[in-house]
């Protein structure tokens, strides 16, 4: 996708956290401030975008993702379940396999609008050991986040949601 | 700079103009392996080949005698520390403001008379730019430099990195457009993960991530988005991306921590002095020499466009702080040795430019307006060194037809062009230079 499509669609996907950092003058949307460094088009000289994924776009989506993440599962561990988006269970510190994996679906279908059927665990197999591996090393108490904020990351880094 | 600094100018900045569409094509397109670099020089506004590339003697070229020759070398006219004649570097004759690339003339070659046929800032840069005339102020084709970063293996984290220079890619991998970089220290933040703001993700978040990314690399999916050869280039580039994070690639561009002291003390950066022609020039330089880049793009003047009295001053100190800091760049790739062997120098083949020169003849305020000749310094591997090629007429600076075998003057030869000089660049660097459909200079060709 453009830089254009990538900077609309995140905020989308999260309930409307996007990628800021303070520089110094306020929260700074840093796909709009970097738009010229990944080659966005500025319409004057530049009408047509390129998309092929280079290393300093695979870099700076690495870096949102970093930053957004781990606010996306802050934010949304002290929300009600109704007005969650990340994790869709009650017990959001649930480390439950069924809770884990039917999460796991939902955020297939959220990042890459792809249904993943309930008998297949293939698809979401990779996922599920991610999961676990950040989930079962996480220091006491932040076992669920660390665990949603690793499936986060790999998601929105995936080639399935950069390049749909 | 500050971060600050960053979000302004990133903003302000002009990208890279990536034109072409039919990407499948272009990432099947073949590249060479070829250890070669390649940095192309801009001087902005249009510069003044009397007093630097291409001098006349002002004994002979007086201001009595400006009427009959159409050239006022206009020596007299600059300020004091400027000698008043040409400067003998050895293999040719130089102008008062050549600075320190007088003492290396013997590294580098001249190209003299060539002919611009516009007087416009952007046809003339855009012309030199993509060795193609454009059509009105529109480039057409690839920039030169994205030409041969494309023909190359995408072996470096940023194979075209460009400093205040426009590029453009119209049929090339997308690898190869210019990463554009508004100043000197913000090419440090682009290689720090989050540009070396703090992330707040865990170690073990990120050891859990690597284990996923290497499983999902080996195993990529057998259908959908994740499938396509698209996908595999991402994944690459997604490696690989970390790999420039987790190293340390951009402390070789802190230019104010220890590691770069050396770097400093060649180009003299003091205090403030980064976003200067010289902090530009190690800049180039520091890019190829820790294997960043292949092609750097980069401005070492600005502001040359001087038509009135500012000239004498203005332009003669700002060409010459973009003359030495290309005498510094050339030898400090010259004393940089390659990882295959040889020097930097040898290994990188440089062209200087502006998009015209000046006229030869002062007007009644005191500047230069624009000429249509022009003239560019090419050096580096590939290139013969001490070489003066072409030259312009002593009536009126006109570019005389050349030989190109001889390079010399010959009424039976061709009048030069951009795209002869940006041809050699690109055979000398080991490139394929036929998409601009014109010859070498055999001349110039070591």
């Amino acid at each position: 996708m453009t830089i254009a499509q990538l900077a609309r669609s995140i905020p989308v996907v999260t309930e409307g956290i996007r990628w800021t950092e303070d520089l110094g003058g306020g929260p700074a949307d840093m796909l709009q401030v970097l738009a010229p460094t990944l080659g966005a088009p500025d319409y004057l000289r530049v009408t047509e975008e390129n998309l092929e994924p280079t290393l300093i776009i695979a870099k700076f989506v690495q870096d949102a993702s970093f930053r957004i993440c781990g606010q996306w599962a802050e934010r949304d561990r002290g929300q009600a379940v109704a007005d969650r988006s990340l994790v869709q269970h009650a017990d959001w510190e649930s480390l439950d396999e069924a809770d884990v994996k039917a999460n796991l679906r939902a955020l297939h279908l959220r990042f890459y609008a792809q249904a993943v059927a309930e008998d297949d665990d293939a698809s979401i197999a990779d996922l599920f050991t991610l999961f676990t591996d950040a989930s079962t090393t996480a220091v006491a108490g932040e076992a669920a986040r660390d665990g949603w904020t690793a499936i986060c990351i790999a998601m929105m880094t995936d080639p399935e949601f950069i390049l749909y | 700079m500050n971060r600050r600094d960053f979000l302004v100018r990133a903003g302000l900045t002009a990208g890279a103009f990536t034109l072409g569409s039919g990407m499948m094509s272009r990432v099947a397109q073949a590249a060479v392996d070829n250890d070669h670099h390649f940095i192309f020089v801009y001087f902005e506004g249009g510069w003044d080949s009397l007093i630097g590339l291409d001098p006349r003697d002002p004994r002979i070229f007086t201001d009595a005698e400006a009427t009959a020759t159409g050239i006022q070398p206009g020596y007299d006219r600059l300020p004091g520390q400027y000698s008043r004649q040409q400067i003998d570097a050895g293999p040719f004759m130089l102008g008062p403001c050549i600075g320190e690339l007088a003492p290396i003339a013997d590294r580098f070659s001249v190209v003299r008379g060539i002919n611009m046929a516009t007087l416009t800032h952007e046809v003339g840069r855009r012309y030199f730019i993509t060795g193609r005339p454009p059509t009105g102020l529109t480039a057409r084709g690839n920039s030169v430099a994205t030409l041969a970063a494309g023909q190359m293996v995408a072996d470096r984290p940023v194979p075209h990195l460009s400093h205040l220079v426009e590029s453009y890619n119209v049929d090339q991998p997308a690898y190869a457009a210019a990463m554009p970089v508004a100043a000197v220290d913000h090419i440090q933040y682009i290689l720090q993960e989050n540009l070396g703001l703090p992330t707040n993700v865990a170690p073990n978040v990120r050891g859990a991530l690597g284990a996923y990314w290497q499983k999902t690399r080996d195993c990529a999916p057998q259908r959908g988005a994740g499938a396509s050869k698209l996908a595999d280039i991402y994944r690459d580039n997604r490696a690989r991306a970390r790999d420039v994070i987790n190293g340390t690639l951009y402390r070789q561009f802190q230019f104010n921590s220890p590691e770069t002291a050396a770097v400093r003390a060649h180009y003299g950066l003091g205090q403030g002095q980064l976003e200067t022609a010289y902090g530009r020039a190690a800049l180039a330089a520091q890019a190829l020499k820790v294997g960043l880049s292949r092609v750097v793009s980069v401005t070492l003047a600005n502001a040359l466009d001087t038509h009135d009295q500012t000239w004498a001053n203005d332009h003669s100190s700002r060409l010459e702080a973009g003359f030495n800091a290309l005498a510094r760049l050339i030898t400090d790739l010259e004393q940089s040795e390659a990882p295959s062997g040889g020097s930097m120098l040898s290994k990188t083949t440089i062209v200087a430019y502006s998009e015209f020169q000046r006229t030869p003849r002062i007007n009644e305020r005191n500047g230069r307006d624009h000429h249509l000749g022009n003239c560019a310094l090419v050096a580096g591997g590939g290139i013969k060194p001490g070489v003066v090629v072409g030259a312009s007429s002593d009536r009126s600076m006109g570019p005389e037809l050349v030989n190109l075998q001889t390079g010399q003057p010959d009424e039976g030869g061709i009048s030069l062009s951009p795209e002869h000089v940006l041809t050699t660049v690109l055979q000398a660097g080991g490139c394929d230079p036929a998409s601009l459909r014109s010859a070498p200079i055999p001349a110039l060709l070591a």
